[in-house]
């Protein structure tokens, strides 16, 4: 094969050869210093090939070593990156450095499938093994090339040897407690080693997650779980008999419990929802009975002409009554998640849930705009307009608790949002909501309402009905300026 | 409310253990001109039923001492009355009452009053 450089570099060869001893001193010096640094095999074959000057313009590095445990090796460096495998065959003896021979290159093809023609073979013998490791490096041209890689080699047979010793011993001994160190470091939970109290090495998940104090570190128990906002731990500390009287030695071990705490918290409560749907569903049997009864006596009393003057008061017995009844109804289809899906006219519900608010909204500026004509969604009627009713409780709420609001009002409008959805929304302009309960008010039991005024199902079983049918509840605020709900509900398809 | 061709005068027992229920359907029943008597549960019912007779009788299921659906077994054999039950059991289906011996269903919570007392002669009627 022809190389194109072959002129240039037997032009430039001569030139480095009348390099000044004291500049050969110096490579010579920063070759040993480079491999130096080589810790396993991997590193030796890489280091190395970085370190034999460019003008050999050198092929691969093939290193043939026996392990112990995995038999015969072959280790090469191809484009920069670092193979190893099984070597096939036992590799040919050889005991000192020298051109490969035709034998040899046929050894290299079989091992490798390719052609192997010019080839330095270095013995790397220093271990006194039964079977000396061998380097191939290969070469692009023989001639005067060879005779000056020759001599490099010969100059540094005893750094490679010693290096290669290193190497092999390290991958040999030290490789399992690399191992550990490796997988202390990159262990995804955080892992520190305490010696009298204070940190001596801290693993990365440990640097990362968990920014502790000296003083942490100091206290003698540690708490049942630590909480860094977004994680939360649980440590536990594991002492280590010291030999020394340095003081207690121990690894601390720090469990993510954040997926645990999480989970628990959400089967808390759901056993939380289910016992209360459960007791509601019970209440809603005891309750329904007397309210059946003061309804139909309402009803009665009506009729009684001697009562003609509190006819308008009884009538709102019954009504209030049946109000109840309906709250109750609401509760036990949320406890079974029934109801039925018809077609519902979005601007009857909301004149037919207005009313029920009166005592609610008095005091407080009502701005209703209806589309016109009405839209028709789907969705159960009742709960539509408990979500309604819910929904617009909460803006009454919001603006009754802060007086310093000079002008509370309440803005509705129901519009056809898209070609399948309807709008409805309630906007006042109340104190708002922080940035951070936005996600949290629909959270079943969240609630941060005075206690009594809120049971913190409102807004979560809002949602939950209004996605039910396919729709959504938005919400957007601004502290102190407004909360607004967006209640999207699908079109019904007999619109 | 009491229409002109509303002539006869009906024998109802009202057997609930809700104070207000029975007596918003004593009167409800009374001001439409039947005769009502009102008991607290079944054991009462069975008590006065034979001695009042009635022609009609509204039952609760939930009761203490004899429930409504007990009742319905031990009514005796010989009465005429027609059998209402009402109820907020929601297991129990319509299928389910009249094959226990029972005339019709209502149930609870109901809207109207007067309604229930109107549903009550129809049945009387149909029969006649």
């Amino acid at each position: 094969m022809l190389n194109p450089y072959y002129n240039f570099s037997k032009k430039s060869f001569p030139t480095t050869q009348a390099n000044s001893e004291q500049e050969l001193t110096n490579s010579f010096v920063h070759f040993c210093e480079k491999m130096g640094t080589v810790f396993e095999i991997k590193d030796f074959l890489l280091i190395l090939k970085a370190q034999i000057p460019k003008k050999f313009k050198l092929g691969e590095l093939l290193l043939f070593y026996k392990s112990e445990q995995l038999g015969l090796r072959r280790a090469y460096v191809k484009n920069s990156i670092f193979y190893e495998e099984s070597a096939k065959k036992p590799w040919p003896d050889v005991q000192q450095i020298s051109p490969c021979s035709t034998e040899q290159s046929l050894y290299l093809a079989e091992e490798f499938g390719r052609p192997f023609s010019k080839s330095l073979i270095i013995p790397l013998d220093d271990l006194e093994l039964e079977t000396p490791a061998l380097l191939f490096v290969e070469m692009s041209q023989w001639g005067k090339l060879l005779e000056s890689l020759t001599a490099f080699f010969e100059k540094r047979t005893v750094i490679l040897n010693l290096i290669f010793k290193r190497a092999y011993l390290n991958t040999r001994w030290t490789k399992i407690p690399y191992l550990w160190s490796q997988l202390f470091t990159h262990w995804w939970e955080p892992l520190a080693i305490l010696k009298n109290f204070q940190a001596i090495r801290l693993n990365e998940a440990f640097k990362k997650n968990l920014p502790l104090s000296p003083e942490f570190l100091k206290q003698k128990k540690f708490s049942n779980k630590i909480e860094t906002g977004k994680k939360i731990y649980k440590p536990h500390y594991y002492p280590i008999s010291s030999f020394n009287n340095l003081g207690p030695t121990g690894i601390l071990y720090c469990q993510d419990m954040t997926k645990h705490f999480y989970l628990k918290e959400q089967l808390f409560q759901s056993e939380k929802i289910s016992s209360l749907c459960k007791l509601g569903k019970n209440m809603a049997h005891q309750l329904n009975n007397p309210l059946t009864g003061v309804r139909s006596m309402a009803q009665i009393l009506c009729q009684n002409p001697d009562l003609a003057g509190f006819k308008e008061e009884l009538a709102e017995v019954e009504k209030a009554a049946w109000r109840s009844q309906k709250i109750i109804e609401n509760l036990l289809s949320f406890s079974q998640m029934k109801g039925k899906s018809t077609t519902c006219d979005l601007n009857q519900v909301l004149e037919d849930t207005l009313p029920l608010l009166k005592s609610m909204t008095s005091g407080l500026q009502l701005k209703v705009e209806l589309c016109q004509p009405s839209v028709k969604v789907q969705g159960d009627f009742a709960i539509l307009q408990q979500v309604i009713y819910n929904l617009i409780l909460n803006a009454c709420q919001a603006l009754k608790g802060h007086e310093n609001i000079k002008e509370p009002c309440i803005h509705i409008n129901t519009k056809q949002s898209s070609e399948n959805k309807a709008c409805l929304q309630i906007k006042d302009n109340g104190p708002g909501i922080a940035k951070e309960h936005l996600e949290k008010i629909f959270q079943p039991l969240w609630t941060n309402k005075k206690k009594g005024q809120g049971t913190g199902f409102g807004l979560g079983i809002a949602r939950r009905f209004v996605r039910k049918t396919g729709g959504d509840i938005l919400v957007s605020s601004k502290e102190n300026e407004f909360a607004c709900f967006t209640v999207f509900l699908p079109l019904s398809h007999y619109n | 409310m009491v229409s002109a061709e509303k002539k006869i005068s009906l024998k109802i027992l009202v057997a609930d253990d809700e104070p207000l229920i029975r007596q918003s359907l004593k009167l409800a029943g009374e001001s439409q001109g039947h005769i009502v008597q009102a008991v607290e549960d079944g054991l009462q019912a069975l008590s006065v039923w034979s001695s009042f007779d009635p022609d009609l009788a509204f039952i609760d299921v939930l009761m203490p001492n004899v429930d409504g659906l007990e009742l319905l077994e031990k009514i005796p054999k010989d009465s005429k009355a027609k059998t209402i039950i009402i109820s907020a059991h929601d297991k129990m289906s319509e299928k389910d009452i009249k094959n226990r011996g029972a005339d019709l269903f209502i149930k609870k919570p109901f809207s109207d009053i007067f309604q229930l007392i109107e549903q009550a002669e129809e049945l009387i009627k149909k029969q006649v």
